[in-house]
């Protein structure tokens, strides 16, 4: 005899009741027996679930840290970074910085300044207009996972990374890179800066980390870095939406101006 | 059984993840890693510990790529071997910390067999994907045990449409867990 309607088999895997002849029929028919069986250990899992029972999305530094032991360091961009992109919280970016190297007689002095005076507030409204973008890089992420499941679980714990960007070379350093990331925790932000010469290219001198506006009028100077990674302590004053761009510049090593020297190596705009 | 776009999709994706294209390795992540975390966090029940495997997990996979064998298992179900693996090595590492620290009483609780876990999440996320409607009929015949009749008549549909959900939901559930490989009917 014919196999009973598929429909029908479903609904007898959900215990349903059924006519005879189709209840025998599965009894005696392997082939609806393993669709019935099979079936219903779908629905006896589906049954029991419970509230805990959900995916959650990792926090993105998963990926950053996977990225970086696959990858000697050299991080490929974040999942979610681009759907942030096309989508941007904050008002767009202004525009391209300007080389630090080649500013129009832009006043420096003043400008480069020791870290202490960086603490300065200089933005009350720091917090609220990077951290909103934050949570809206985990939405995406979330997003670019397939589905607002796991949104709620993604967004519990606090967000700690706040920005990231690569850092490129300027075009007499080619074959450097590196990474920035802004992380939170407690309430104090760290840049973690880590970096990568060309080949055979020795660093003659101190590299210093600054963060800056765009138009590099107004650079903070982080310190210095150790070898080629650093982390340093972001004055609470200090607003990343104002000063995005994170520059490692090279400094004759006994060079007494604290100001900038105008040897950027790499630089980078974080994505906040 | 699947359609066959995703099929050739994930083909692709395979064939670069084996090439060793680093874009390939993201794309697995940004698929599979909300079910290996999710695994990882149920078995373990700790944020860092769950991330500190979860990354284990993709390294290894990116390492041991060569190993993959894609006529045998799907990548999905590759993941979660290793994912199993990793998770019971981290079992070990606290076994080993509480021997040493000489606990006498275990705090932990008895560990939650991974591919259980895998299970229950996959067939959760299974249903939370479902569309609207295929949902609440789904979710009426598991969690109010209702039958089809009471259920066309709680949604005023044809009966018909509520019998044609429950199957097809049943069977997409089914053919995702098949794809990760610890489905009722196995890899
Ligand atoms: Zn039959």
């Amino acid at each position: 005899m014919a196999h009973p309607a598929p429909d029908l088999l479903a609904l007898i895997a959900l215990g349903e009741d059924a006519d005879q002849v189709s209840l025998d029929h599965v009894a005696t028919c392997r082939a609806c027996t393993d669709e019935v069986h099979t079936l219903q250990q779908v629905a006896a899992v589906g049954r029991t679930l419970g509230p805990a029972d959900r995916l959650v999305a990792p926090h993105p530094r998963v990926w950053q840290r996977i990225a970086s032991d696959v990858n000697d360091g050299r991080v490929i961009p974040l999942p979610g970074a681009v759907l942030l992109r096309e989508q941007p919280v904050v008002p767009p970016a202004e525009p391209d910085p300007v080389p630090f190297g080649g500013l129009p007689d832009g006043p420096r002095d003043g400008a480069a300044r020791p870290a202490d005076a960086a603490a300065a507030p200089r933005s009350p409204r720091s917090r609220p207009r990077w951290f909103v973008p934050a949570l809206a890089a985990a939405a995406a992420l979330v997003v670019g996972l397939g589905g607002g499941f796991a949104l709620k679980g993604a967004l519990d714990p606090a967000p700690d990374v706040v920005g990231a960007t690569q850092l490129n070379a300027l075009p007499s350093w080619s074959g450097a890179n590196g990474t920035a990331t802004v992380e939170e925790a407690d309430g104090q932000r760290t840049l973690v800066v880590t970096m990568e010469m060309p080949a055979g290219r020795t660093v003659d001198g101190r590299l210093d980390v600054w963060m800056s506006d765009s138009r590099a009028s107004d650079m903070l100077l982080m310190g210095s870095l150790n070898g080629l990674s650093g982390r340093f302590a972001v004055p609470a004053g200090v607003d990343l939406a104002a000063h995005p761009i994170v520059d490692v510049s090279l400094e004759p090593q006994d060079d007494p101006d604290p100001a900038h020297s105008d040897v950027s190596v790499v630089r980078g705009r974080l994505k906040l | 059984m699947t359609a066959a776009p995703n099929d050739e999709e994930r083909d692709a994706l395979v064939a670069a993840f084996l090439a060793g294209d680093e874009r390939a390795l993201e794309q697995v992540y940004r698929r599979y890693s909300s079910l290996v975390y999710s695994v990882c966090l149920r078995s373990l029940g700790e944020v860092t510990e769950a991330e500190d495997v979860t990354q284990k997990v993709f390294v290894a996979a990116w390492d041991k790529r060569h190993n993959y064998k894609p006529e045998r298992a799907s990548l999905s179900a590759w993941l979660m071997g290793i994912t199993r693996n990793k998770i019971v090595d981290a079992h070990q590492g606290r076994a080993r910390q509480r021997r040493i620290a000489d606990q006498v009483a275990s705090n932990y609780d008895t560990p939650r067999e991974p591919l259980d876990v895998a299970e229950r999440l996959i067939v959760a996320d299974e249903i939370a994907r479902l569309d609207e409607m295929p949902q609440k009929v789904l979710r009426l015949a598991f969690y109010e045990d209702l039958t089809h009749m009471q259920i066309a008549e709680r949604l005023q549909l044809p009966p018909g449409t509520v019998k044609s959900h429950i199957r097809r939901s049943l069977i997409k559930i089914r053919r995702r867990l098949e794809e990760s490989g610890d489905g009722p009917s196995g890899a």
